[in-house]
């Protein structure tokens, strides 16, 4: 079934951008959109969303603060949880309202819009390993209802080592920026969400970051290749992005 | 947009374990919440009321067992109540048309909590305690995916304390874009330490009942719940029109004083759906009962609505439920419809006198088809929901 019938509501990638902690790259994303203080507070999740959404809304030439935002991520501020959770075990006094304000699932969402003085429609979601398909359908259904320009950031810390006990992956976060169709250029990649029927069961266990998708999908759409490409892995349920 | 039917719904919270309790005690103006916490692993080193399910929540059959935390159960709970519904869709529609849109701001927190304390004395984790089934924000949407056997989109929402409110307008665009065709939608959130020491932390607990747009208000009282509402393409009855959501872009924790961002939601769902502002008969506020919060929605329901909507709180009847309050109050919003009666905004007399808008002192007849429903969050997240009794 597609999501996105071929006549209408495509989505048409204006811009895109990729952050990940490999060998050669810098321990902490610039993340220009946040200003120095704002900086030096922010989690590894929200300086990687900063990076992504700020390089990839640049590209597609939005204005700055105009766009709305989905953000996606399976664990969210896992980080700066932990952190609270290390605070709660001498007295309830030492837990911070900054840390804890910043500890909610949308707090790159805030805090990106704060920094770009965005009033736009933003949303966060989670789910699982499933989390990149899901932002890219939610990210249909709000362009499909509304046809205004959207930046879609997915992105993954990596696990807390004590309540994960298997091997540590890496961080990693992508962002998407879309234009409606009234915008769109002959060099927009033009993409379709597609639910394939034959879904397999989701995966039980953590080996990689829910997100590792990120990695492949973002090369696979700076390569320019026309066709088919499985959001999900060998063995997740079946959504698909194609490329017309 | 298309309306999105509600054809069936259930709620759990300290008013009660069922759709009918929770709303006979709404009716009558009880209240759910009481002094001190009601579990002693919770008891925080402050004073406050809070808003605590009774009793024991239901055991999760085996074959979901691995997704054990009281998050889950209580997502187990509400999705037992309207089972029958939610079967006779899946029949109509079919499983891969049947999509599922939670949202939760804890999550399995709570277990966290445990978990993290075990790993801290270096002892093992808890039994059967894992990030994915148990932590995870996810699980509740995928517990329901596989306890109804569907296969449509699952995801949660979670933008804080108007996540749920976001679920159900989420659901609303997977029916009008026609990637589904039912959803099964709403939120739940269940008490932990760190919600009730950060909120502490932040100033903002009232020490005693909440009085949401009482010249006296203080602060808010935690609450845990959540209501689950299942939405068609087609039905009769109460049916969400639209929703409007703006972000503050202000301060993480503190609305805009202005509530500039609160009135542009409000316009929007008002623009989505052609429903005019003189036509909305009650308002379910998002009256947390802080200072700051209640003066920036007084003024920006007044300066889209002036005097004309009965406006009511019903955080003073469950607490604040957080990322389950957005569809607790929606599910109020049709019962409102259903019923044509408006609840009494508990706590909140007297209200302060300068506030611009016109207060249910008392249980009302509901005189019009469309009823607007507030829910605003951290990081500066507004969403207003539009509902009316039939489509325009």
């Amino acid at each position: 079934m597609n999501i996105t019938p071929k006549d209408d509501g495509l989505l048409h990638l204006a811009g895109m951008a990729l952050w990940t902690r490999d060998a050669g790259s810098e321990p902490l994303p610039a993340a220009a959109m946040l200003n120095p203080r704002a900086r030096g507070r922010a989690s590894l999740l929200t300086l990687m969303f900063a990076e992504v959404v700020g390089q990839a809304a640049a590209e597609a030439e939005f204005e700055h603060g105009s766009f709305a935002t989905v953000y996606g991520s399976s664990f969210g501020e896992m980080e700066r949880l932990i952190e609270l959770l290390h605070s709660m075990q001498g007295s309830a006094s030492e837990v911070s309202p900054l840390r804890f304000q910043t500890s909610v699932h949308n707090a790159a969402a805030g805090q990106i819009s704060i920094a770009s003085k965005n009033t736009a429609f933003s949303t966060s979601i989670a789910a699982g390993n499933n989390t990149v398909a899901m932002g890219f359908v939610e990210a249909v259904a709000w362009m499909k209802t509304y046809a205004q320009p959207l930046v879609l950031a997915l992105g993954d810390e990596a696990p807390p080592a004590r309540l994960h006990p298997g091997e540590p992956y890496a961080p990693i976060a992508a962002a998407f920026a879309f234009v409606p169709p009234s915008e769109a250029r002959p060099e927009h990649a033009r993409l379709q969400v597609h639910l394939n029927e034959a879904g397999g069961p989701p995966r039980a266990g953590l080996v990689h970051n829910p997100c590792a998708v990120l990695q492949p999908l973002t090369a696979w759409l700076a390569a320019g290749s026309v066709g088919v490409f499985s959001l999900s892995g060998a063995a997740g349920s079946a959504y698909c992005i194609e490329r017309l | 947009m298309s309306p999105a039917f509600c054809t069936d719904f259930t709620l759990c919270n300290a008013l009660g374990r069922s759709r009918t309790e929770v709303l006979n005690k709404l009716a009558a103006g009880q209240t759910g919440l009481q002094p001190g916490v009601a579990s002693a692993s919770l008891e925080p080193p402050f004073s406050t009321c809070v808003g605590h399910i009774t009793g024991v929540l239901p055991a999760l059959p085996p074959a979901l067992a691995t997704y054990e935390s009281r998050v889950a159960r209580l997502t187990f709970l509400l999705a037992r109540d309207i089972a029958a519904s939610v079967h006779k869709a899946i029949a109509r529609w079919g499983p891969r048309r049947v999509a599922v849109v939670l949202a939760t701001s804890t999550g399995g927190l709570a277990e966290t909590e445990t978990a993290h304390r075990a790993a801290l004395r270096d002892e093992p984790l808890p039994p059967g305690y894992g990030l994915l089934r148990t932590h995870s924000l996810a699980a509740t949407a995928e517990l329901l995916q596989a306890m109804f056997a569907v296969s449509g989109p699952a995801f949660v929402v979670s933008t804080a304390c108007s996540s749920s409110a976001k679920a159900l307008a989420s659901a609303h665009r997977l029916l009008h874009t026609n990637v589904a065709d039912a959803v099964v939608a709403g939120g739940v959130d269940t008490l932990c330490s760190l919600t009730l020491n950060g909120f502490a932390a932040l100033g903002i607990l009232s020490p005693t009942m909440c009085k949401p747009f009482a010249a006296d208000r203080n602060g808010i009282n935690i609450g845990e719940g959540g209501a689950l509402l299942l939405l068609e393409r087609e039905g009769q009855g109460p049916a969400l029109l639209a929703s409007g959501e703006t972000s503050d872009a202000h301060h993480m924790s503190a609305p805009d004083p202005t509530g500039h961002g609160a009135e542009q939601a409000m316009r929007l769902a008002l623009q989505h759906s052609g429903v005019l502002a003189a036509d909305v008969g009650h308002l379910n506020a998002h009256g947390t009962g802080t200072q700051l919060n209640d003066a920036a929605e007084a003024m920006a329901i007044a300066r889209v609505f002036g005097r004309g909507p009965l406006v009511a709180s019903t955080k003073g009847y469950t607490g604040h439920l957080l990322g389950a309050a957005g569809a607790t109050e929606a599910a109020f919003c049709v019962a409102a419809l259903l019923d044509q009666c408006v609840p009494a905004s508990l706590g909140s007399e007297p209200p302060q006198p300068d506030l611009e808008i016109t207060i249910a002192s008392q249980p009302q007849r509901l005189a019009s088809p469309f009823v607007l429903s507030n829910s605003f969050a951290f990081g500066g997240s507004n969403i207003s929901l539009l509902f009316g009794a039939d489509t325009p």
